[in-house]
C-alpha cells in the first residue's frame, strides 16, 4: 500500500506496462484493493522475466503522452513508482513424452530378454 | 522323432521312469499345475494394459466391460498359447545347459555308505534335471513373453493407431499384440 506525502486520495493512476498505457481502476468497495490493474498476452508475446510496472499520476500521465507523441520514449519521463512483477513464465509440457520413455523402457527389457534367450539358443 | 516307449506299450511292457521323463519331455503338453500356472500369469498381463486404456484413452469401464472382458480372455489364450510354445523350445536348452550341475548336486546328496545301482543314480540325474529345466524354461518363457506382450501394447496404442477411437484402439492393438506373441513362438528358434 501506498501512501502519498501531499495526503492526496482518491487520486487517478495509469499504467505503462510492456509498452502499454492504461488506466488503474479505481474501487471504492474494495478497502483494502482500491486500485487494480491487470494485463495479459499471448504466452509467447509474455516470456518469463521480471516487468517494471510504471504508475503515474494524471500530470504525469499527460507528460508521457505528450513524449511518446513527440517520440521522446517514455523513460524520459519520470513516474511515480514503480512496481517490479516477477513472471515465473508457463509450463510448456514435459521435456520428454511419458510414452516414449515407457516404449524406450519396454524396448530396453525386451532386449535383454531376447539376448538372453539367443545366448541360450546358440549354445 | 519316433518315441522308442510307445512301441513298448504296445508289448505291454511296464514303461519305466526313464520312458516317462523322456515321453515328458518331448510331448509338448503341460502338466495341469503348469497349464494353471500359464493361465493365471497370461490373465495378469493381459489385465495390465487395461488400467492403461482406462486412465489415458480414457475409456469409462461401465461402458467398455463386456468388450474388455471377452477380449482380456482371448488375449489370456494367444498369450498361454505363446507361453506353452516358448517353453517348450527352451526346456531343452536347458536341461543341457544345467545337466552337468544338476548331476553333481544329486551324486553329492547320496551317502557315500548307501550303494545305489547305476541306473537308479541316472534316473534321479533325469528326473531332476527334468524338474529344474521344467522350472527354468516355463520362468524364462513367461518374462520374455512378458517384455514382448508390453512392448507391443504400448507401441501400438500409443503409436501406431494413436488416431483411432478408443475402441478400435483398445480391439486392435491387444489383437495385434497377442496374436504376433503366438504367432512369433511358433517359430522353431
Amino acid at each position: 500500500s501506498l501512501t502519498c506525502k501531499n495526503a492526496a486520495k482518491n487520486i487517478n493512476l495509469y499504467a505503462d506496462i510492456n509498452g502499454k498505457t492504461m488506466q488503474v481502476t479505481k474501487s471504492e468497495d474494495n478497502s483494502k484493493y482500491q486500485y487494480q490493474v491487470s494485463f495479459s498476452d499471448e504466452n509467447k508475446n509474455l516470456p518469463s522475466g521480471r516487468y517494471d510496472l510504471k504508475f503515474y499520476d494524471e500530470d504525469g500521465y499527460t507528460n508521457l503522452r505528450k513524449a511518446q507523441r513527440s517520440g521522446e520514449g517514455a523513460s524520459s519521463v519520470a513516474s511515480l513508482f514503480t512496481i517490479t512483477v516477477s513472471h515465473p513464465g508457463v509450463w510448456k509440457g514435459p521435456m520428454v513424452q511419458t510414452e516414449f520413455v515407457a516404449a524406450t523402457v519396454a524396448i530396453l527389457v525386451w532386449y535383454l530378454a531376447y539376448t538372453a534367450r539367443s545366448k541360450l539358443q546358440s549354445s | 522323432m519316433t518315441v522308442t516307449a510307445a512301441s513298448k506299450t504296445t508289448k505291454q511292457q511296464k514303461i519305466t521312469k526313464e520312458e516317462e521323463l523322456l515321453l515328458q519331455d518331448f510331448s509338448r503338453n503341460v502338466t495341469f499345475k503348469s497349464s494353471i500356472f500359464f493361465y493365471v500369469n497370461a490373465l495378469i498381463v493381459s489385465t495390465i494394459p487395461l488400467w492403461l486404456f482406462w486412465k489415458i484413452h480414457q475409456m469409462e469401464p461401465l461402458e467398455f466391460g463386456i468388450l474388455w472382458v471377452i477380449m482380456t480372455l482371448v488375449s489370456t489364450w494367444l498369450v498361454s498359447f505363446a507361453y506353452r510354445n516358448s517353453k517348450f523350445v527352451l526346456k531343452h536348452k536347458f536341461a543341457q545347459k544345467r545337466e552337468d550341475a544338476v548331476a553333481r548336486e544329486v551324486l553329492k546328496s547320496i551317502p557315500d555308505d548307501k550303494k545305489m545301482p547305476k541306473k537308479e543314480k541316472d534316473e534321479r540325474i533325469l528326473w531332476k534335471k527334468n524338474e529344474v529345466a521344467e522350472f527354468e524354461s516355463t520362468s524364462f518363457a513367461i518374462f520374455y513373453n512378458n517384455t514382448l506382450y508390453i512392448f507391443l501394447i504400448i507401441l501400438f496404442s500409443f503409436y501406431l493407431l494413436r488416431s483411432f477411437n478408443p475402441n478400435f484402439n483398445y480391439i486392435l492393438s491387444v489383437a495385434s499384440s497377442s496374436g504376433l506373441l503366438a504367432l512369433l513362438s511358433t517359430g522353431s528358434r
